[in-house]
């Protein structure tokens, strides 16, 4: 019995420490804090939110409200998610699409409803389409790759999608799916990319990508492109024969090469140098073909120009010139021009075609120049010696003097008793003058190459002319006079003043006494230079720094030898000259330079590029 | 008895056995994967796109709009042409890139493919600026932190860089379409040009709150007479062009506390800025000039004040103009020379050891197109009130404020008058003679910018008597 009792005793106590172990938390204490949950999932009419609730006494009905306006209440729309504590999830339902909402959880509590911080969202919203342009790419004469891109559906269907495009010239205002080619692309949302075929070459075209969908179409912005020329058509002059007084027969050959056909081909032709369709056109024909036109009514000995065009509709191509002259009673004459020239010198040749019709004897032949176009032999010329019906042919003639880069045009002419005729033009620039590149050379700071033109015996041998020549073995005599000194160099120095400017020349004599001593005599002149580079000795003297040029001048007067002596030494005085290149190489060490007296151009003094040392710049002298 | 006691402790432990709840149904990685999808469901399911702004740490927000296709590409457009004009038309040209979400430590939104989003991580600085290895310091990879407000809170899991996305409306998403991520930007340059120091006032304190196009900049003097500043990367949304407001809200990337107060973003209310704090709302309004003390002198934030008279026109005073200016600057002209600037230093003389008041005058002598300056010291009183008096002038020795200064004077003499008694007959400074002094008091105070297209902050020298014969300039330090 006692047993039962202690065990009745035990149980109850258990009991009790059951039921205290599984009794209800005690009421929470502290302040009331509602915390409005994370606005999720917010879709077109519908968003899931909810709360916690901590704290606080006597919580009642939860939830939370929403509303347009900011600080929604419990008069709003709202959800009711039990009572108490706690976290709930709420589910609102039947909002609008695209509309901003304002949300907050709530609790009814001791001191009335209560709030939440405050939550936004704004539900989705069908919309349209949207797209962009992305590039044009890989343009060619007729394809063009076209990319766009459409970003979204705006929750519609799509139901098609591609490219619209014309050429820019033939829309007016905005490109549409009705005034516009279009090309139609599979897909919904993404990329969209297809080639343009079949356009147009050297067009420039508009291009944009449309997104038609249940509620109509919706267009990128336009992009401009232009497509590829193709290659120009192939013209040329097959052959020019049956050339008589009056006719001669032109045939021409076009080819397209590309899909673009041959509008018109032809030739035109005149007496100016270059003649276009501004000119005589004679039309061939049209396509790809090669034709032949007999040209009649023409003028005798008239040099006519030919040339070949094509055009298609991207334009006119002409094909090369050919040069033609009819037949005539007049002899016919061709120019041949050298391609050496310098800054006063250039040759030109000639070479006789045609006697005429009648082959009447040659008078005249030679070459004209000028300035101007179209030379004739009242301007300046130069006359071919032995040029007669067996003599066809002329070698190049010296064409002097020449003033410095300047252009001149030249042609060849023939006359016999039926008149003038003139070869076809040439035309040529001289070379810049000796001066400027004296200028150049001398100005540098160190060691120039040259600053002098000198000669020497050792330069007899190479190309000295014959009045040179002379002048040297004219001086050996003077000086063995002198006292059986050795004439050792003639010398022309040219020498630049403090501005770099040619303006002195120094002759001088090089010789030795008996016991090899070396001695120099010398005469020097101011020049003065004219703006063809024509240049003039201004000044002369002997030198003053020694008495040797004083002593062989009298050694000279004493002999008879005066007039030898100033032939060499006051060469320069006579008359105007001119300082001229020799050959494109005139630049390079042992090269030459040619002093020329304009009056007798054969006495000309070839010299070799110098170096002098002792030069030194003088002032103003005289 | 202990078979009792057995029984009965079995039976309290019974009563006490709580199992602990299962409080998740699912494995981490099976809830991973289920949010992962959530979120995967959350991006594909909005229409138009999705807004995406990143906080680089180099230059605060950059802009996107973004389409997402469930075969893991997706298009884009960026802002970054409204500032960067070599870069290309990111507004209106779409870039593309590959994404996919990867159940990371957290689910993570990865853009794979080099884009414009990749441009602002660019090691290569020409491409963007920034610095050499990183670029603005911007993200391509970003864990989802949560979905709040109908958007997504992203963070950078290299730079840590926070980022939002939120779905684009249908307006949106057109204007978008159209270059509307660098036109919104280019209209608010609208608003900082009419506004040049957007303020609010709580209490008695002035507080600048200036939404700059990729971060918005607070400064305010704190009890301590400190200057506080604070910037935050913030972004425009479309108000502005969908809503043909002034100017678009701004939006915080995150909370800004200052001064006790936290500012979350600005609305524009058809007027003006405001912003809402602890549930009152203050107007930002243009304070002309900035809402806090100028601290000009010697060893303070600024030092330095230069006037370039020419391109500050509308900004000096008709008086400072017509009275000192214009007078000395044609008649120093008439000598060939040509005032250029005038500056206002304050520095330290190494002859009395005591602070002063350099004024220079820089002019270009025009038969030689050489500068040269005249420069005089001034020594000064600081009074109470914190205004200067300029007591004397000394020039500095140089033969160009010794020649020069008759005919420039009335610009040295502004800041402290002389009469001399025999300066004719001096050969330098150390012969001349005052034979009288005229002091002047100054305020030192900010100056109201009024010249279009001139930048920096503007602070000037007021003279007490005649407030509107003042100098002003732009401040250096």
């Amino acid at each position: 019995m006692k047993h039962i009792k202690i065990l009745g005793l035990l149980l109850v106590v258990g009991f009790l420490g059951i039921l205290s172990s599984c009794s209800e938390d005690e009421e929470i204490q502290g302040a009331l804090v509602i915390q409005t949950g994370l606005l999720k999932n917010v879709m077109y009419t519908s968003a899931l939110c909810g709360g916690e609730i901590s704290g606080g006494a006597e919580i009642g009905e939860r939830g939370v409200c929403w509303s347009t306006a900011e600080h929604p209440t419990v008069t709003d729309a709202h959800t009711s998610d039990g009572k108490g504590r706690g976290e709930f999830l709420s589910e609102m339902n039947g909002l609008q699409e695209g509309t901003l909402y304002y949300v907050r959880a709530y609790a009814y509590t001791n001191e009335g409803v209560q709030y939440g911080d405050e939550k936004w969202c704004v539900t989705l919203a069908k919309g349209r389409p949207t797209l962009a342009m992305v590039s044009v790419t890989d343009v060619k004469t007729s394809s063009a790759i076209v990319k766009a891109e459409v970003f979204t559906d705006g929750g519609t269907e799509i139901t098609e999608r591609g490219f619209v495009y014309a050429l820019s010239s033939a829309v007016e205002g905005e490109l549409t799916l009705e005034n516009a080619g279009k090309v139609k692309v599979d897909g919904k949302v993404g990329t969209l990319k297809c080639m343009l075929e079949e356009l147009i070459d050297h067009s420039e075209y508009v291009c944009r990508a449309y997104v038609s969908y249940t509620g109509g179409t919706v267009y990128a912005q336009s992009l401009y492109f232009m497509t590829e020329m193709f290659p120009e058509p192939a013209v040329e002059i097959t052959s020019i024969d049956d050339i008589r007084g009056e006719s001669f027969q032109v045939s021409v050959k076009a080819v397209s090469g590309t899909p673009l056909p041959i509008l018109e081909y032809g030739f035109v032709y005149g007496e100016v140098a270059v003649p276009t369709l501004e000119d005589t056109k004679v039309v061939l024909g049209e396509g790809d073909g090669e034709k032949s036109y007999k040209l009649e009514g023409l003028e005798q000995g008239i040099t006519y120009q030919v040339r070949p065009y094509a055009r298609n509709k991207n334009g006119v191509v002409y094909g090369e010139i050919q040069s033609v002259t009819t037949l005539s009673y007049k002899a016919i004459i061709s120019t041949q021009l050298s391609a050496h020239i310098t800054a006063h010198r250039a040759y030109a040749g000639g070479e006789v075609t045609s006697t005429g019709l009648l082959n009447a004897p040659i008078i005249e032949a030679g070459i004209c120049w000028g300035t101007a176009h179209n030379p004739t032999i009242a301007g300046n010329k130069v006359m071919a010696e032995g040029v007669d019906g067996e003599h066809l042919k002329f070698e190049p003639l010296q064409l002097f003097p020449l003033n410095p880069n300047t252009t001149y045009y030249v042609r060849a002419y023939v006359t016999n008793e039926y008149g003038t005729t003139y070869g076809e033009e040439e035309n040529f620039k001289t070379r810049q003058p000796v001066a400027d590149y004296f200028k150049a050379e001398a100005s540098k700071e160190d060691n120039p190459l040259f600053n002098a033109l000198n000669l020497t015996a050792d330069f007899l041998d190479k190309q000295a002319s014959a009045d040179q020549i002379e002048a040297y073995n004219k001086l050996v005599p003077i000086l063995t006079s002198y006292g059986s000194r050795i004439l050792k160099a003639y010398r022309i120095s040219l020498g630049t003043n403090s501005s770099k400017d040619l303006s002195y020349i120094y002759t001088s004599l090089e010789y030795e006494n008996s016991s090899g001593k070396a001695y120099s005599a010398i005469w020097r002149s101011e020049l003065a230079v004219n703006a063809n580079y024509q240049y003039t000795v201004s000044h002369h003297a002997i030198n003053t720094g020694n008495n040797n040029a004083s002593n062989i001048i009298n050694s000279a007067a004493k002999n008879g030898q005066t007039e030898d002596l100033e032939r060499s030494m006051n060469y320069l005085t006579e008359g105007p000259f001119v300082i001229d290149w020799d050959t494109e190489s005139s630049t390079t060490f042992n090269s030459a330079f040619y002093i020329i007296p304009l009056n007798a151009p054969e006495k000309y003094k070839r010299m070799e590029v110098y170096r002098n040392t002792k030069i030194t710049v003088y002032d103003p002298w005289w | 008895m202990k078979k009792y006691i057995f029984i009965i402790l079995s039976v309290l432990l019974l009563g006490c056995d709580k199992m602990e709840d299962n409080v998740f149904s699912e494995n981490p990685d099976d809830r991973l994967q289920k949010t992962e999808e959530e979120y995967r469901q959350t991006i594909l399911a909005a229409p138009n796109g999705w807004f995406l702004a990143i906080n680089t740490k180099k230059e605060g927000a950059y802009r996107f709009w973004m389409s997402f296709t469930e075969e893991g590409k997706v298009a884009m457009l960026a802002d970054m042409d409204a500032t960067y004009s070599g870069i290309g038309e990111t507004s209106l040209v779409p870039s593309g890139s590959t994404w996919q979400l990867k159940a990371l430590l957290a689910p993570s939104l990865i853009f794979e493919t080099y884009s414009y989003l990749h441009l602002l991580a660019d090691p290569d600085n020409n491409i963007i600026g920034g610095t050499k290895g990183e670029g603005l310091g911007s993200d391509f990879e970003f864990r989802i932190v949560s979905e709040d407000n109908g958007g997504l809170n992203l963070k950078g899991n290299f730079n840590n860089c926070l980022a939002r996305m939120d779905p684009a409306t249908p307006e949106q998403a057109v204007k978008a379409s159209e270059g509307g991520l660098k036109t919104v930007l280019e209209k608010h340059a609208d608003y900082l040009e009419a506004v040049r120091f957007p303020t609010i006032e709580v209490g008695e304190t002035k507080y600048l709150v200036k939404p700059n196009t990729r971060k918005t900049d607070f400064a305010y003097i704190d009890k301590e007479n400190n200057l506080v500043e604070k910037t935050v990367g913030s972004y425009l949304d479309f108000n502005s062009l969908t809503q043909e407001a002034f100017a678009s809200d701004v939006h915080f990337f995150e909370p800004v506390e200052l001064d006790g107060m936290t500012f979350k973003g600005l609305k524009w209310n058809g007027e003006a800025y405001q912003v809402e704090i602890e549930g009152k709302t203050y107007e930002i309004f243009d304070n002309k000039v900035p809402p806090y003390p100028l601290h000009f002198g010697y060893n303070q934030t600024f030092s330095q004040l230069y006037v370039n008279a020419n391109t500050m026109q509308g900004t000096l005073s008709d008086s400072f103009m017509n009275e000192l200016y214009t007078p000395a600057y044609n008649r120093l002209g008439e000598r060939s020379r040509y005032i250029q600037e005038m500056y206002c230093k304050f520095v330290m003389d190494a002859l009395s050891g005591k602070p002063v008041m350099e004024f220079g005058v820089t002019y270009e002598n025009k038969s030689n197109g050489k500068t040269f300056t005249a420069k005089w010291h001034y020594p000064y009183d600081v009074n109470e009130d914190g205004t200067l008096t300029f007591t004397d002038r000394e020039q500095t020795g140089s033969t160009n404020e010794f020649i020069y200064e008759e005919y420039i004077y009335e610009l040295p003499d502004l800041f402290c008058g002389l009469e001399y008694s025999n300066y004719g007959d001096a050969d330098n400074w150390s012969q001349v003679v005052k034979s009288k002094i005229i002091p002047h008091t100054f305020k030192v105070d900010w100056a109201e910018n009024k010249t279009p297209g001139l930048s920096g902050n503007i602070g000037g020298l007021f003279r007490v008597e005649r407030e509107e014969l003042f100098i002003a300039g732009q401040l250096k330090q």
